[in-house]
């Protein structure tokens, strides 16, 4: 039982990185990424081709950060300077033509087989110390992101970010470039994404391209919505409530018998779909959010 | 050659009859309907039950219906409640009604791919140049045909047509020449919601039918709808025969580039033109 905790902590940790990207791009800055599972993919697939290459592990997460910060760049600079609908729709696009690339070059990515047998991490330890372990890095990862996130939002940076969501064109009047410091927030976040994704390839061990479709992207804006998208506390207990009813409604089903495994998993996703309206409509500032401001 | 221009028009024809429904939307409630990929989904199924019991047509006219009043209920109980939010929350519901509606459907009509034979007086083919070509698919390019000629008629010659093209340039202002916007928006999001059903029901002998088949026809019905100038009924259609064409010849000649040729051409058209190929008229 402890295993299985240990597991759901590992998970809930992956989330809450990619969650924790969100909330720099959408909480501080408005950029509506609707394309966070793109960068996630490219940054498994950076990390388990090279890892199986014979590249150490410490370099091929270094690898997991960069290769999708540096794919957030051209892309920022494309849209961002388009309308804010027109960012979401350029994003989502993006994570369906990632998953399309990947299903298609076969020699590379292995297709829809994927790639099996990913190294995992602490080959010396086995079963639940390695597990711990994991735990232990994911979750000191996870406690820098916060530290750094934190910081940037203290920051001059910061100001700038969060000055350009509540008014862009006062931005502008004051002769800085918007676009330039949202390009740089999307590359941050899809690197966050890219690490939290390395972890998430060598803790499977397997990656497929249905695992990057966009109702994982929906997964985090769930969280972050439910949080509080403007605070990164509500990040984190966007995520510790999105998990917990994620894992929550596993066992529901133990106690309704007439319910399959397969109807609960589906009836999950709807109840996600509307968890997620009714937040949105009926408390926008989320859990921890500011109710004083909108 | 001409079988494939042929294709790349139904293709084009499809997501025309789609993407129209999104500019209609768009324009009345400035909304980006990020569920109008599972309406179009939701009419193929409704279309495929009906027939199977009723025959081809009384499917088509029942998904259309039933996908016109989701639509008015969609508008009253979605759009106006959130018309004075952010437009970002309006998105983020639509993108939960995306889930709940694709949900639905996989919970009523399970996951497997389902086929639906084209009606039987369309079931023949036609020697063109050579080659056999389903009379079905001319049918629907017909159709996409007959949906831009009414619609461009009935915007430029009827009198709600004339309100709605007042009211996607001007809400505030056409509300104050008496005009009841919030009643023409209920309407424009009904018949928008009615045109994704009737794409539906259309493509579903085309196509295998799954839940997820609303997802990858959004993403190019985006493209179209960006690549003509959101909001724009002109740009729309020029954007879907082009997409139409490049989807085709994309899937003929690069198979394994296919899926993100569109999304390129969009990328290119947005450089040059950022406000899309046709300003809209706002």
């Amino acid at each position: 039982m402890s295993a299985y905790f240990v597991a759901i902590g590992i998970v809930s940790l992956i989330y809450m990185l990619l969650a924790l990207g969100l909330t720099l791009q959408f909480g501080l800055t408005g950029l509506i990424n609707f394309g966070h599972v793109g960068f996630f993919a490219i940054g498994a697939y950076t990390s388990a081709l090279l890892s199986l290459q014979g590249v150490p592990l410490p370099l091929s997460f270094l690898a997991a950060a960069i290769v999708p910060g540096l794919m957030a760049l051209p892309i920022g600079l494309i849209s961002l300077r388009l309308r804010d609908d027109y960012f979401a729709i350029v994003t989502l696009g993006f994570s369906e033509v990632v998953r399309a690339v990947i299903t298609n070059a076969r020699e590379l990515t292995g297709g829809t087989q994927g790639i099996p047998g990913i190294p995992r991490m602490y080959p010396g330890l086995t079963g639940l110390p390695a597990q711990l372990a994991v735990l232990a890095t994911v979750g000191l990862v996870t406690l820098a992101a916060v530290w750094m996130i934190v910081r940037i939002a203290r920051s001059p940076f910061g100001r700038m970010i969060q000055a350009i969501r509540d008014n862009e064109v006062a931005v502008k009047a004051l002769g800085k470039d918007p676009a330039r410091f949202k390009v740089q927030v999307l590359a941050v976040g899809a690197a966050l994404a890219g690490i939290a994704s390395a972890f998430y390839a060598h803790y499977i061990t397997y990656i497929v391209p249905d695992q990057f479709i966009p109702l994982v992207t929906f997964y985090v804006w769930m969280a972050i919505i439910m949080g509080g998208a403007s605070r990164i506390s509500g990040a984190v207990l966007g995520t510790a409530i999105l998990m917990a009813f994620l894992e929550g409604s596993r066992f529901v089903h133990d106690f309704l018998p007439g319910v399959s495994e397969v109807h609960m998993a589906s009836v999950r996703i709807g109840i996600v779909g509307l968890l997620l309206i009714v937040f949105v409509i009926k408390r926008p500032q989320g859990l921890m959010g500011d109710t004083t401001q909108r | 050659m001409l079988i494939q221009l042929l294709n790349g028009l139904v293709y084009g024809g499809l997501l025309y009859v789609l993407s129209v429904g999104l500019v209609l939307i768009f324009g009345l409630r400035r909304v980006v309907n990020f569920a109008h990929g599972s309406l179009y989904m939701l009419g193929a199924y409704i279309g495929y039950t009906v027939a199977s019991l009723g025959g081809f047509w009384l499917g088509l006219v029942v998904s259309v219906f039933a996908l016109t009043v989701l639509g008015a209920l969609l508008d009253r109980f979605v759009f106006r409640p959130l018309q004075d939010e952010d437009p970002i929350v309006t998105m983020l519901v639509t993108f939960g009604l995306l889930l709940v509606l694709e949900d639905a459907v996989r919970t009523v009509w399970g996951k497997d791919f389902l086929t639906m034979a084209p009606p039987p007086s369309l079931s023949g083919v036609l020697l063109l140049t050579g080659t056999n070509f389903p009379v079905y698919r001319l049918a629907v390019i017909g159709i996409a045909i007959l949906v831009a000629i009414g619609l461009s008629l009935w915007l430029r010659l009827s009198r709600v047509g004339l309100y709605v093209r007042a009211s996607s340039v001007d809400p505030v202002t056409t509300g104050m020449q008496g005009v009841d916007t919030e009643r023409l928006s209920a309407t424009v999001v009904a018949i928008g919601a009615g045109l994704a059903g009737l794409s539906g029901t259309i493509s579903a002998p085309l196509v295998a039918l799954a839940p997820s088949m609303g997802g990858s026809i959004l993403i190019d019905s985006f493209v179209v709808v960006v690549t003509g100038g959101l909001g724009s009924f002109t740009g729309a259609f020029i954007a879907a025969m082009l997409i139409g064409q490049v989807h085709n010849w994309g899937v003929v000649f690069v198979p394994s580039a296919a899926p993100m040729i569109p999304l390129v051409l969009m990328v290119l058209v947005l450089i040059w033109r950022p406000s899309g190929l046709v300003r809209a008229g706002a």
